[in-house]
């Protein structure tokens, strides 16, 4: 039959995880949802990210993306490595990216507090930020009074913890 | 709220506070200039067309009133995310002085032969620009050292591994 999908399950003590991979013959929508079935099952409550490199489909784990970006008409994944495109809206991936790592800085661009290197501020008003790996963005003034708040939300609660400890 | 209705939003008020300056304005310094102890709502000298008074009083809250409107409406470029506050400031600078300008000349309070005057209220408005411009950039350098310091206390509680 020409939609048989063949699994093969593998037991071995050494995979203290359980591991899925996909071999395909290049249908990448077969792949991705696939993906989305395995990762529904293990109630993956962040799930990697899905695109496509030069027709190969790949995933992304959330903690890989320093931002994603609107340019022109498209949307753009930055990691360290590399920038992709990836289908979907701004507003989209604000709901689907975990909230406690991500923040919206501004109308074109979701970035990834934990990448962040700092913040810096230009005598023409713009506050900037620069990554970890060097690139640079910058956040909406209209949302500094929220991140300022997510940020010492978060820093009041890391101090907490490690004072209980 | 989206752009369009914040627009009107802001303009409304604008002119509401425009007509509320405006009066007070006019009536201390029309008041002032005539000397016999009473309030004046209305310059006397301002009657370009020789109407009656209350066609003079109306003008002399509409266009403080317009003024009001054109300079909280344009307030709006600060909401441009890719203007830095300098340029945002100066825009809103550039498009409130044409205004007062305007307005001013037509109603008498800048006149051709009264420069020192002139240069008052047009330095007087570019200073109160300045400081404004001075205060919110100082209040956002105050902020990014803020977020620097919070900045490293967050970022050592990265979650590992939970999320996937």
């Amino acid at each position: 039959m020409a939609d048989m999908i063949k699994i093969n399950v593998i037991t071995d003590k050494k995979y203290t995880e359980p591991r899925v991979d996909i071999y395909t013959n290049g249908d990448t929508d077969l792949a991705s949802q696939i993906v989305e079935a395995v990762e529904k099952v293990a109630k993956v409550k962040y799930p990697p990210i899905q695109v496509l490199d030069e027709g190969k489909l790949i995933l992304i784990s959330q903690r890989d993306i320093f931002r994603i970006r609107t340019e022109g008409r498209s949307l753009i994944l930055d990691t360290n490595d590399k920038s992709y495109t990836v289908k979907g809206t701004i507003a989209g991936y604000e709901e689907e990216l975990d909230s406690e790592r991500f923040f919206r800085s501004s109308q074109s661009e979701i970035i990834n507090l934990y990448k962040v290197a700092f913040f810096d501020f230009s005598i023409t008003g713009t506050v900037g930020v620069e990554f970890e790996n060097g690139t640079r963005s910058w956040v909406s003034r209209r949302n500094i009074k929220q991140l300022k708040s997510r940020l010492k939300g978060e820093s009041d609660i890391q101090k907490n913890q490690r004072e209980e400890v | 709220m989206n752009y369009r209705n914040r627009i009107i939003k802001l303009t409304l008020i604008g002119f509401v506070i425009g007509i509320i300056i405006g009066l007070i304005i006019t009536i201390s310094i029309v008041s002032a200039r005539t000397g016999d102890g009473r309030l004046h709502i209305c310059d006397p000298s301002f009657n370009p067309s020789n109407t009656g008074d209350i066609l003079s009083f109306i003008r002399q809250i509409v266009f403080p009133g317009i003024l009001g409107a054109v300079c909280f409406g344009a307030s709006i470029i600060y909401d441009i995310e890719s203007w830095g506050l300098l340029k945002a400031t100066l825009v809103h600078f550039i498009i409130s002085m044409a205004v007062y300008v305007i307005v001013g000349f037509y109603l008498g309070w800048l006149a051709i032969d009264r420069p020192l005057s002139n240069a008052i209220q047009i330095g007087g408005t570019a200073l109160g620009f300045f400081i404004m411009w001075l205060a919110i950039g100082f209040g956002l350098k105050k902020d990014v050292e803020d977020m620097n310091k919070d900045l490293q206390d967050f970022k050592k509680g990265e979650k590992t591994g939970e999320e996937e």
